[in-house]
């Protein structure tokens, strides 16, 4: 079991009952790109601490900075925000191109 | 006595406003419905006497985290004649709407948009008259760091207190359970009135980030950061610990032995043996205290703690603990108590009972005199620092063994979401307050447990009447007899084991209890250790003190913030095992190889 969820990339990870596909959660941005939040995808309490942080529906994020394994850095309007990665995956984006 | 609250989100400078409002007045104390302490203070506004109380920073007012919920239970439990709302200038878009909440309730509110001296160098203009306006309450630009718009502040807070609070607590409350809408209205207010560049750029910060986040060299400049401040500890501290009980001494030679020599042997006794050496050892430690608090001071106050979380978190997260639970283990190194009520930012339960079971395996400042001070006597100059060094490791992989063994049980899905600010360069009246604040609380504590347990020292070590004073025919003397089928196999002696028992109390006054019992001081004590035990039983001493548990004061405050009696019986039957295991392990190998 072990084995196979290592093959498996993040991108493809269930979150919340739905299969994310490539570059539509905030996790999978690079640092300098930016796009438009369009849900959380978490329980009530995580969902409300997000988005009293500034993670709203409709803002802008832009990836600021990326530690390989660790956290990200996230500037949403006028605030920077260090964040997990499987916490940025909770995050639905659009890159609206 | 009217009464202002000050409410406001983290990183808004609210306690540096409090503390221009109410210079250092302030105090710390309990209040109904609420289960924390809070800081508050008396001053003059105007005609009136007003308590103003500085409530914890808040994202909102829906109480999903402790500090919400503090507020919350304040408000509800306690009549406020006007709430003062903090916000961050640079921030409005984010900050307007925990406004919006509380002026819905109802509530007599003044905004205060502070750090706008920030807000002007980053481009943002404020139109501060049309805020008010959409707000429905006094709107006040000010910086709470230089002062600038200082008195209109002051006097817009004394007008909007001599208005009539009308709401009372029970419409209060059920406002506080009706809030919705609120962020489209302060999308709207902030368009209308806040004119902020299309991307905000913060030069200064980004560029002191690039060094100190940067992927490969930011953790070790870190950790030299830590050590660098840990060396000015020691070597500021050092010299003024040695003044310090130089001071005591001269006082005692000079005018305390020709006044008490008259008493009888056994108030002298108490009086000067007892309590004075005893408080006095303990007293030379207090500048190395103090130094440590003002460097975390200065360390918290210029924005580093939040990237030292950053970087350690991917570290912790194989713990099973996040970047905060380093950063107040690393608290803990000062004193494990204020490290554990920093862990209240932690919003899921596992994670916060993780990060405070692991936090008392730091070795905090009172354990490292203990250890100074054995590894000194007994030691050589070289080895003192490897010793030292190694008893460091030990705490470090106490605290990762113990994330395993409970990290299984406490799993938690807390997202770890912190805010970075940017930096500041942390101004002196701020950090002498902040460390003075810590320094009080903290001395205000020990000083209890010191007086106290040295008493109960000097007792036991020489009573019943005519025993030979920290003799085995004492009270001391008989426990340490009782104690011995556990202690003998980690090879402490009985006199050591009656100075666990007080060790348990305070690591500061272990010294002290040293002293009160025998009665030696300085190299005589130093003597006396040596023929108590030898190299092999000195290490596994220290280690049993290092791990058995910190003091009264953190199981008492382990106990205050789980609210739990299992979870702080857990932790202390823990840190005793692991601590005996430990021991045991160290003492029968060493002695097993022939040491």
């Amino acid at each position: 079991m072990r084995t196979i969820l290592t093959y498996i990339p993040i991108r493809h990870l269930a979150i919340a009952g739905k299969t994310l596909e490539n570059k539509c959660n905030l996790s999978c941005l690079k640092t300098g790109e930016c796009a438009c939040i369009t849900g959380i995808h978490a329980p009530d309490g995580i969902r409300q601490r997000l988005q009293s942080m500034g993670l709203r529906t409709g803002r802008e994020a832009q990836v600021i900075r990326c530690s390989r394994q660790g956290p990200m850095q996230i500037r949403v309007g006028s605030i920077d925000l260090i964040m997990r990665r499987s916490d940025a995956a909770r995050v639905t984006i659009s890159t609206g191109q | 006595m009217k009464r202002l609250a000050i409410v406001g989100m983290p990183n808004t400078g609210k306690s540096t406003f409090f503390n221009r409002l109410t210079g250092s007045s302030s105090r710390v104390g309990n209040w109904p419905g609420v289960t924390v302490e809070l800081l508050s203070a008396n001053i003059i506004l105007g005609d009136d006497a007003v308590e103003v109380v500085d409530l914890p920073g808040i994202y909102d007012l829906h109480g999903f985290s402790e500090d919400e919920q503090i507020v919350r239970d304040f408000l509800e439990n306690n009549r406020v004649d006007l709430v003062t709302i903090i916000l961050n200038a640079a921030q409005l878009d984010h900050q307007l709407p925990l406004a919006l909440q509380i002026i819905k309730l109802g509530i007599n509110c003044t905004v205060m948009i502070n750090m706008i001296d920030e807000a002007d160098q980053l481009g943002i203009r404020i139109d501060a008259v049309a805020l008010a306006q959409g707000l429905g309450c006094p709107v006040q630009l000010i910086s709470a760091r230089h002062g600038t718009g200082f008195n209109e502040a002051r006097d817009t807070i004394s007008t909007a207190l001599t208005r009539k609070q009308a709401l009372s607590l029970d419409a209060l409350r059920d406002n506080l359970h009706a809030d919705d809408e609120i962020v489209a209205r302060a999308d709207m207010l902030v368009s209308q009135c806040i004119a902020t560049p299309s991307r905000l750029v913060r030069r200064m910060t980004e560029r002191i980030d690039r060094v100190l986040l940067h992927p490969v060299l930011g953790l070790p400049l870190f950790f030299l950061a830590m050590f660098l401040v840990f060396q000015a500890v020691y070597t500021l501290g050092a010299p003024l610990q040695d003044a310090v009980a130089w001071i005591l001494d001269m006082v005692k030679v000079q005018a305390i032995e020709p006044f008490a020599g008259q008493l009888p042997p056994a108030v002298y006794g108490f009086l000067v043996d007892g309590l004075y050496d005893g408080i006095g050892t303990v007293a030379s430690f207090v500048p190395v205290i103090i130094l440590f608090f003002f460097l975390m001071a200065i360390v918290e106050d210029s924005g580093y703690l939040a990237r030292a979380a950053y970087l350690t978190d991917s570290l912790m997260a194989r713990m099973g603990l996040d970047g905060r639970g380093f950063v107040m283990i690393l608290m803990g190194f000062g004193c494990n108590v204020p490290a554990l009520m920093g862990t209240r930012v932690m919003r899921s339960r596992a994670l916060r009972w993780l990060s405070m079971l692991v936090i008392p395996f730091s070795l905090c400042s009172a354990r490292l005199q203990v250890f100074v001070f054995i590894t000194t006597a007994l030691f050589t100059p070289g080895q003192a620092p490897v010793v030292l060094f190694f008893m460091y490791v030990a705490s470090f992989a106490s605290a990762f063994l113990t994330a395993l063994v409970f990290g299984r049980r406490l799993k938690s899905d807390e997202p770890f979401v912190l805010e970075l600010p940017p930096y500041r360069a942390p101004i002196l009246r701020q950090v002498l307050l902040r460390g003075w604040h810590e320094i009080s609380h903290f001395l205000r504590r020990a000083s209890t447990f010191i007086v106290t347990g040295v008493v109960l020292v000097w007792i036991l070590t020489h009573y019943p009447e005519g025993s030979t004073p920290g003799g085995t025919d004492t009270w001391a003397g008989m426990l340490g007899e009782w104690m011995k089928p556990a202690l003998d196999p980690i090879g402490i002696s009985a006199a050591m084991s009656v100075v666990l028992v007080f060790g348990f109390v305070a690591k500061e006054i272990v010294i002290g209890a040293m002293v009160a019992m025998t009665g030696l001081e300085g190299d005589a004590l130093t003597g006396y250790l040596a023929t108590q035990m030898d190299l092999v039983q000195a290490i596994s001493f220290m280690l049993f003190i290092l791990l058995y548990t910190p003091c009264l004061s953190t199981i008492a405050t382990q106990l205050s913030e789980s609210r739990s009696w299992k979870f702080a019986g857990i932790s202390l039957g823990w840190s005793l095992t692991l601590a005996w295991l430990v021991s045991f392990t160290f003492y029968q190998s060493a002695r097993l190889l022939g040491y």
